[in-house]
């Protein structure tokens, strides 16, 4: 059972299936049928090659992977009419990134750019790990395919995702400064 | 004062008027208060002109605060010696307060390589942001792609709450 929509609130970490970002080389699915279980897989190593083969208006069936892991919603998503909602994925701290000092030394001082360390707070669903939000690469993943609510983030919180994201995704934020003044 | 339209985006992008003159923004088709006025405006120098509704622009007391730089005299500022050094030679030197990081004492020459990217954040502007990322962080995005190395541990305790 997906993870019901009315604990999709903006701030919640869940697990979901998220998606491997794909690339080339591609394998897309060759089926006789629609429906046809047995298939094979054709490899294309560059988009160039794949653009000759795709007829307009094709969908082509692709092979990606997907992994369970945890994500930080960043909209609010309890309304059942909205298939996807806008996540950032939440990866563990590592020895090797712990090691890498500019990196660890910013993101454990809260003046990274672009990620935020959890992990402090029970409730951040991390298990007591270090973990962090890395909001330079957002994307959505279907409602359906979040399993469970695993933890939240308050309000102040997602104030520094908020910042983040401004910088993350490049946004302009100076009339908004001009109207507060 | 009057605007050529160049020298008004000029002005408005740079968030607050010159010392003296008071900023106009264009404010659409209508004229919204009593402080708004029509005025015919030089496209350029060939003598062409368009009439643009303005009404006043309040300039920001942030922007301005936060673009006007605080000259201290050096005589006021006391670092030790092995930190002015530091400077001296490109280095920056990171002052912390309760093991926190709390000011940075970089050389004037250091600074003019940032200045712009510190001006266009503190405005509200896009800054690209691979220029605020080093190298360690693209490496760290690269292992964090693919994979989170610490994440089942943590999903079996999840699941066994």
């Amino acid at each position: 059972m997906p993870a019901p929509v009315e604990d999709l609130d903006r701030g919640t970490v869940c697990l979901a299936l998220y998606p491997f970002t794909f690339g080339f080389p591609l394998e897309t699915i060759q089926r006789d049928a629609e429906d046809e279980l047995v298939a094979a897989l054709e490899r294309f190593d560059d988009i160039a090659q794949i653009e000759k083969t795709i007829a307009s208006g094709s969908v082509p069936e692709v092979v990606t992977k997907l992994k369970l892991r945890r994500v930080l919603l960043l909209q609010t998503g309890t309304d059942p009419r909205q298939h996807d909602v806008l996540v950032a994925r939440i990866t563990s701290v590592t020895e090797t990134m712990r090691a890498r000092r500019q990196f660890y030394e910013r993101l454990a001082g809260g003046r990274h750019p672009t990620s935020l360390l959890l992990g402090a707070e029970s409730r951040h669903g991390t298990s007591g790990r270090e973990a962090f939000v890395n909001l330079i690469n957002v994307s959505p993943v279907a409602k359906n395919a979040i399993l469970r609510r695993v933890g939240f983030l308050t309000e102040e919180e997602m104030r520094e995702v908020t910042d983040r994201l401004i910088t993350s995704l490049e946004i302009d934020i100076s009339h908004r400064i001009g109207e507060s003044s | 004062m009057q605007y050529t339209l160049p020298h008004l985006i000029e002005a408005i992008e740079a968030g607050a008027p010159a010392p003296g003159e008071q900023l106009f923004k264009p404010c659409g088709g209508r004229i919204k208060d009593q402080r708004a006025h029509t005025q015919s405006v030089p496209l350029d120098g060939s003598g062409r002109t368009k009439s643009v509704n303005f009404c006043q622009k309040r300039p920001s007391t942030a922007i301005m605060t936060k673009m006007t730089t605080v000259i201290v005299p050096g005589r006021q500022v006391r670092l030790p010696a092995n930190a002015r050094e530091a400077v001296a030679s490109h280095r920056t030197v990171e002052v912390r307060n309760h093991d926190k990081p709390v000011y940075y004492v970089i050389h004037a020459d250091d600074y003019a390589v940032v200045e712009h990217l510190l001006q266009r954040h503190r405005r509200g502007l896009p800054v690209p942001v691979t220029d605020l990322l080093t190298d360690e962080d693209f490496a760290v995005l690269a292992e964090e792609r693919d994979l989170d190395a610490g994440f089942d541990a943590g999903i079996l305790a999840a699941w066994e709450r």
